[in-house]
């Protein structure tokens, strides 16, 4: 008899057991903004690669100039050498220091110069969308400078050691890779009139085309 | 026991294999650097047409008119480009400078062009440029004048660069264009009594067209023609009026 007390009492349980709900808990778990880049943000590149060092090699083409006396001053091509130092602000803007050892050259005298520029240049490298499909390893760029150059005439004499210059530039950048470019550039450059005395108001412009290499890092 | 220098040299070529094995720097940072879902996406995608394998797969999966990827490309309108390129004048369409009572034809001038533009819609664009110029003169040795102008152009594509149609954007190759705008700077006639100083290009306008060569990439040929606002054109000249200059463009435009 005990055993039906027990069974029953067993299957009294059962309602019990059966209504007994899970209980649920809704909860929501606040995920943090997507803050951390993804790499295809506007500085993909320029946050890997925040810096840059270089040099290249120039040619210059310094352009005639006949003044108001009919003095004639033609220009002559020269070689020459500068370094930058840089930094990427976006992957499609940068920021450079331009140390140019300048060398200009006319029949009978020329001029040396030390100049220093600060370029403001636009990389025209492809944007996040694209990122996903190409890669791209020419960068043509454009840019613009403006700067001081201290000069030594030889041949002549000048009133202004120091003179401002200015320069635009364009050009076309091969990466071999995140770290090196190959950098082929051409550069008009403009630089305010020294005062030479053999020839009034000889401002020394040049069509330079320049060959170098960057270091990213 | 003879088996056992087998053994030993099969294990040991093992352990060089695995010893050599590496993960390629390089292969990883490509991946994550295109998405590794477009990586296994092109390694894995079929195009071959197949059928899944059983009855029941042949009935319910069954792929045709696959698509050759090689034919399909993604076209990303871009927002902005730069410009590198130079330009020789038209001796033919440009005043003739006046020295000492004659004129002279400009011969074996050019100009080198840098610009910056914005692409505002599928067929309207903007650009600042820089342009300076050099001439020279037929019979008229060791004179030449010089221009440096900055200038703003608007320019209308005479047909959209790319047409979205639903899920399909076409690219044109060919596309030819307007542009109106206007430029201002500093120019000379060097020697003396030479023509200089400052200058207005109002209007600079240009017709040409534009190749592209890649989604990109293109070459622009046009005409631009220039009336120069300034203290006359040449040698000894009457200040004022203005002069007409021509030029055939050719440079490199690069969308980013």
């Amino acid at each position: 008899m005990k055993v039906k007390y027990l069974l029953a009492s067993a299957l009294c349980l059962i309602p019990g057991i059966a209504a007994a709900a899970i209980p649920y808990r809704a909860q929501q778990n606040r995920m943090p903004a997507p803050t951390a880049p993804d790499g295809r943000d506007t500085e993909a590149f320029a946050r890997n690669r925040r810096f840059y060092v270089g040099g290249m090699y120039d040619f210059s083409m310094w352009q005639s100039r006949t003044d108001e006396n009919d003095i004639h001053a033609g220009g002559k091509n020269t070689s020459s050498f500068e370094a930058v130092a840089g930094i990427r602000i976006y992957d499609t803007f940068r920021v450079e220091a331009n140390y140019v050892r300048t060398r200009a050259k006319w029949n009978g005298f020329s001029l040396d110069g030390n100049a220093g520029f600060i370029n403001a240049i636009i990389d025209a490298r492809i944007d996040n969308l694209y990122r996903l499909f190409y890669h791209q390893r020419l960068v043509p760029y454009v840019g613009a400078g403006a700067g001081l150059s201290w000069n030594k005439a030889n041949d002549a004499h000048i009133d202004n050691k120091i003179t401002p210059a200015v320069a635009a530039m364009a050009g076309l950048g091969v990466e071999m890779g995140d770290i090196f470019t190959v950098d082929l550039g051409y550069r008009y450059m403009y630089m305010f009139t020294p005062k030479f005395d053999n020839i009034s108001d000889l401002a020394p412009s040049a069509h330079q085309f320049r060959i170098g290499a960057r270091v990213n890092f | 026991m003879k088996k056992t220098p087998f053994i030993i040299g099969i294990c040991g070529a093992i352990w060089g294999a695995t010893a050599n094995a590496a993960y390629s720097d390089r292969a990883f940072r490509s991946e994550i650097s295109r998405g590794l879902d477009i990586v296994s996406a092109q390694a894995n995608v079929d195009i071959v047409e197949d059928a899944a394998p059983g009855e029941l797969g042949l009935e319910v999966y069954q792929t045709t008119n696959a698509i050759d990827t090689r034919d399909v490309k993604l076209f990303i309108p871009t927002s902005m480009y730069v410009r590198g390129g130079a330009g020789l004048n038209l001796g033919f369409a440009t005043d003739k400078a006046k020295f000492g009572g004659k004129e002279y034809e400009s011969s074996g001038s050019w100009t080198t062009q840098i610009g910056l533009g914005w692409n505002l819609s599928s067929y309207v664009r903007t650009e600042i440029d820089f342009q300076t110029s050099t001439f020279e003169f037929s019979d008229l040795k060791q004179r030449q004048a010089t221009y440096q102008t900055i200038g703003g152009m608007l320019y209308f594509d005479l047909a959209r660069r790319y047409v979205q149609t639903g899920d399909i954007t076409r690219r044109r190759v060919f596309v030819p264009f307007i542009g109106l705008g206007a430029g201002f700077g500093h120019y000379e006639f060097e020697g003396t009594g030479g023509a200089d100083g400052f200058v207005i290009a109002a209007p600079r306008a240009q017709v040409g067209f534009n190749i592209a060569l890649t989604d990109l990439i293109g070459i622009d040929i046009a005409y631009q023609y220039q009336m120069m606002i300034g203290n006359g054109f040449g040698w000894d000249v009457r200040a004022g009026g203005v002069d007409n200059v021509s030029n055939v463009m050719a440079s490199f435009r690069v969308n980013f």
